[in-house]
């Protein structure tokens, strides 16, 4: 195809003429990217270093010395904040915990980088590993990294606890050993006290892909020797990574004098992964009317005239929406303005929906018409009013987005929607989906897994009034096979879980009529009825008060409750539960609900703290904070405190976890409003656990808020 | 889970995957099949324009016409104008892949993946047209993977150099070559070269339009 225009030496002159430009340019690599200890942290081989991930890293690493098999999660919080949560087991472990032999053990640690490093200064970081619970591999520490040459880094540090243990040079105070309640609580009254020990290491990188560790261990590793097979006989502790492309990373080791490891960690990072905005296919241009017809409002003279406009218009634009996979859901127009009720079926960035929708009007509708309004729906419910000027649309399409979001408003829809087109109600659909199910943690069998099948259906009766149900069938699995019964000090809301497992296949997930409306400016409000979730059947309304320029909302849910019957199918069962263990009976309330503010911070951080009674009738709050990316992923993690004493909640003292929430949009690489969330939970009781109702409304409603639009905003001419 | 399992998990979720994943949802996405073109996806087969393509294209229609080559991508394409705005010209393809262009000079992309989203290129396009030596600032906007709008703001030396014999399609005569070498702060350095005729028209190109797109190549096959 033709000659490219090619001229090496021209090109080479030029680039030097702006050799200036070089200067000022400066360096603008990638941050470098760790590597990882047996931990799961930045480190060395069992030893910390100072050093932090790329800013939103998130790591998985599963690594085996001896006999110890750890599983680590990482998020780098924060450009330096770093928290893990591991999942340990130890094998040949002869304590009375274990289960056949394997000691299997939940861990957090979190660590802060208190000094970033310098030309001089070297990068120093406090951590406190295994904070929380019953502290197996508990141990605090401060370190410091430099790097020396661009190969060479070194690292020293004084550690307390485990990472106190080794040839300790010092003793702060004294470090108590018992365990604080039913474990899973913070041990800050152990943390920074008792023998203090040195560590020391070093890597050297030969070149990206390989790195030598070597490593002076603090840790005298006494639990494993005390109750395992295992020989300290060097604190020497020798590794070797190699490292792909995608910086997956492979590790080696030579441990303890006399044992060998291995350790592969994958990572990604929600800011970069993913298709840099996505592969769907354009959207229509804008077209610019002729100046002659602007002023042309003779279609719109008579009444009829206007209703016959109206109505082939509306069909034009129900048309060429459907190709942008968006849904006219009513439509007004006047002379001189118009107004849109739109559905979005796909796009994840509101913006997107919002800026094809006005492309599309803008070829639509008669030239006379300059002010667009277009009203997003939830389930029927008017959300907020986007008006924009068809002049701005023409002049600006090519511009910074920022220039459009300028000139756009977002006001209250309250009100102001057009009527909606009932013809296409009622409206059913249908799908058929493979699902897994899972229960981790449990110590005869960490990971259960059910795969299977989910046929779930949709009605709309109205755009407000949704009939909806989902059903499933086991293909393969085992999570029916959960044996563990252990006795709990309150009415079994979730503990019982092993039965709805065992004797719900087929089980219908849920089965509810949901009711949405706009009850007044600002407020939003659902009801629905029916077979709520997995355990619980009944009714739960909400109310929602939300104003569309606000990062703050405030709620109030209140739900009247029946236990399910085992079997998953319409029954259902009293809400008195008796314990297996104790044999003791104890109601479940029929009423609960909670009192919930939400709060986006507006750096990607979110605050949510639901007040109230649960389940088992306990009174207290949920503390919720997410760090939320505008593509969708989200990392998460909530604690609840009631007052259920710790003793009375069991194992974990209080109800925490962490989640995880994934677009599909970023496997597909093109729109999806799907996301999945996985919520891990150390162990799940029966204080502090809430009802999980579907379509609660804060989410459906914030999207469409003028923060969430205008964070997504640079997808508004995608 | 026990590890004898897995062989009959992984026959299960195939099965189910196969037999189980349909809807009479127009917006459904089969998250199995995302999830098998994301591991097994790879790269598309290149798509070279044949000269078959080009005759056929010209004749079924009197729009302006360009053909883009794509190397990042293997991919090549012609593309029709459709709508032309405030100076702006938006080409596109069947597959609805459009390139935006401002007298010849790419402003926008949208349907690549990793598209420009938008671009001042005033003073360089200026020179470039005019087949003048200067200097001038050039900003492409893209989209990160994280939906956030990158600004790169470049430096470019504009500099005419030889004259070309242009022959491509329809499009025949003499011009210029300019070239433009761009730096930043905060992207890669380029050199665009430019096919400018004496009307100002730029006839051939190729441009940077970014990390993710890489080089792409522009001839005018009808004006």
């Amino acid at each position: 195809m033709g000659t490219e225009p090619v001229n090496p030496r021209r090109q080479a002159r030029i680039l030097a003429s702006f050799a200036m430009l070089a200067a000022f340019s400066g360096a603008a690599s990638a941050q470098e990217f760790p590597s990882f200890n047996s931990y799961g942290s930045p480190g060395l081989i069992d030893m910390p270093s100072a050093e932090v991930a790329p800013d939103a890293t998130i790591a998985l690493t599963y690594g085996r010395i001896h006999d110890s098999n750890r599983l680590s999660l990482i998020f780098q919080m924060t450009p330096r904040l770093i928290g893990t949560f591991r999942y340990s087991g130890i094998q040949n472990f002869d304590n009375r915990d274990s289960v056949d032999g394997v000691f299997y053990d939940r861990s957090f640690d979190l660590r802060y980088q208190i000094l970033t490093e310098g030309e001089i200064r070297p990068a120093v970081a406090i951590g406190l590993q295994d904070f929380i619970g019953t502290g197996i591999y508990s141990g605090e520490y401060l370190v410091a990294t430099k790097t020396v040459t661009p190969q060479l880094k070194l690292t020293a540090g004084l550690g307390w606890g485990r990472l106190g243990s080794y040839n300790s040079v010092a003793t702060l105070g004294s470090r108590p050993v018992e365990t604080l309640g039913e474990g899973g609580l913070p041990t800050p009254d152990r943390w920074f006290r008792g023998d203090m020990a040195v560590f020391a290491g070093m890597s050297y990188a030969l070149n990206d892909r390989l790195n030598f560790t070597l490593e002076y261990s603090s840790d005298d590793y006494e639990r494993e020797a005390e109750f395992g097979g295992f020989d300290h006989s060097s604190p020497f502790n020798f590794g070797v990574d190699y490292r792909f492309k995608n910086n997956t990373q492979l590790s080696l080791y030579y441990a303890y004098g006399n044992t060998i490891g291995a350790q592969v960690t994958v990572s990604l990072n929600p800011k970069s992964t993913g298709v840099p905005g996505g592969n769907e296919s354009a959207g229509v241009p804008v077209k610019p009317r002729e100046p002659a017809d602007i002023q042309d409002l003779g279609w719109a003279s008579t009444p009829a005239g206007l209703a016959a406009v109206e109505d082939n218009t509306a069909q034009r634009l129900v048309t060429s929406l459907e190709k942008e996979k968006l849904e006219v859901e009513g439509f007004d127009l006047q002379g001189r303005s118009a107004t849109l009720k739109l559905r979005n079926p796909i796009y994840g960035a509101p913006a997107q929906a919002i800026g094809r929708a006005a492309r599309v009007m803008t070829r639509v509708l008669p030239a006379s018409v300059e002010q667009f309004t277009i009203i997003p729906s939830e389930n029927g419910m008017p959300m907020s009013a986007v008006t924009m000027r068809r002049s701005d649309l023409e002049a600006l399409e090519n511009d910074a987005a920022v220039e459009m979001l300028a000139r756009t408003t977002i006001t209250d829809a309250f009100g102001r929607a057009p009527a909606v087109d009932m013809s296409q109600y009622p409206k059913f659909t249908w799908s058929l989906t493979p699902y897994y199910a899972y229960s981790a943690f449990d110590p005869q069998d960490p990971l259960r897994i059910d795969v299977g099948a989910r046929l779930s259906g949709e009605l709309e009766v109205t755009p407000n009034m949704v009939l909806s149900g989902s059903i499933k069938k086991k293909v393969l699995g085992n999570l029916d096979t959960i044996t563990r019964i252990d006795e709990s000090k309150l009415p079994r809301v979730r503990t019982n879980y092993s039965y709805y497992a065992r004797e719900g296949d087929p089980q219908i997930d849920r089965l509810t009529l949901d009711l949405y409306a706009r009850p007044g400016p600002d407020l939003y409000g659902r009801l629905s009825m029916g077979y709520l979730e997995q355990m619980y059947a009944g009714v739960s309304g909400e109310l929602l008060w939300k104003p569309v320029d606000s990062r703050f909302a405030l709620g109030a849910e209140l739900n009247y409750v029946r236990r399910r019957d085992y079997d998953g199918m319409l029954g259902l069962l009293s809400n008195t539960t008796v314990d297996p263990v104790s044999g003791v009976e104890r109601d479940i309330p029929d009423v609960n609900g909670h009192v919930s503010a939400y709060y986006a911070f507006g750096n990607g951080f979110h605050g949510q703290v639901d007040m109230g009674r649960y389940l088992a009738g306990d009174y207290g709050a949920t503390v919720t904070v997410e760090r939320q990316f505008t593509n969708g992923w989200r990392v998460g993690a909530f604690a609840t405190f009631t007052d259920v004493s710790g003793d009375d909640f069991g194992e974990g003292s209080f109800d925490k976890g962490i989640t995880l929430t994934i677009p599909l949009s970023i496997g597909l690489g093109t729109p999806s409003r799907k996301t999945q969330t996985e919520t891990i939970r150390t162990i799940q009781r029966d204080g502090g656990a809430r009802l999980n109702v579907s379509n609660r409304l804060y989410e459906q409603v914030r999207t469409w808020h003028e923060p969430d639009v205008a964070n997504t905003w640079g997808r508004f001419w995608r | 889970m026990k590890f004898r399992m897995i062989p009959k998990l992984a026959g299960a979720l195939g099965l189910v995957a196969a037999v189980a994943a349909c809807s009479n949802d127009p917006y459904y996405n089969n998250p199995f099949a995302a999830g098998y073109d994301v591991i097994f996806g790879g790269a598309g087969e290149p798509t070279p324009v044949t000269q078959e393509q080009i005759v056929q294209t010209l004749t079924s229609t009197d729009l302006p016409t360009v053909f883009l080559n794509i190397p990042e991508r293997q991919s090549q394409t012609l593309l029709v104008r459709i709508e032309q705005n405030n100076g702006y010209d938006t080409y596109a393809n069947s597959g609805r892949q459009a390139v935006i262009m401002r007298n010849g000079v790419i402003v926008g992309t949208r349907g690549f993946g990793g598209d420009l989203m938008s671009t001042d290129a005033g003073g360089v396009r200026d020179l470039v047209r005019g087949s003048r030596t200067g200097q001038a600032t050039y900003i492409q906007r893209f989209l990160t993977a994280e939906d956030v709008t990158r600004t790169v703001t470049y430096r470019c030396g504009v500099e005419p150099d030889k004259p070309v014999d242009v022959s491509m399609g329809l499009v025949q005569g003499t011009a210029r070559e300019v070239i433009a070498a761009c730096e930043s702060a905060d992207g890669t350095p380029f050199v665009n070269y430019f096919v400018v005729d004496g009307n100002g028209d730029i006839l051939a190109s190729r441009q940077w339009l970014g990390e993710e797109l890489g080089y792409v190549s522009m001839h005018r096959l009808r004006r």
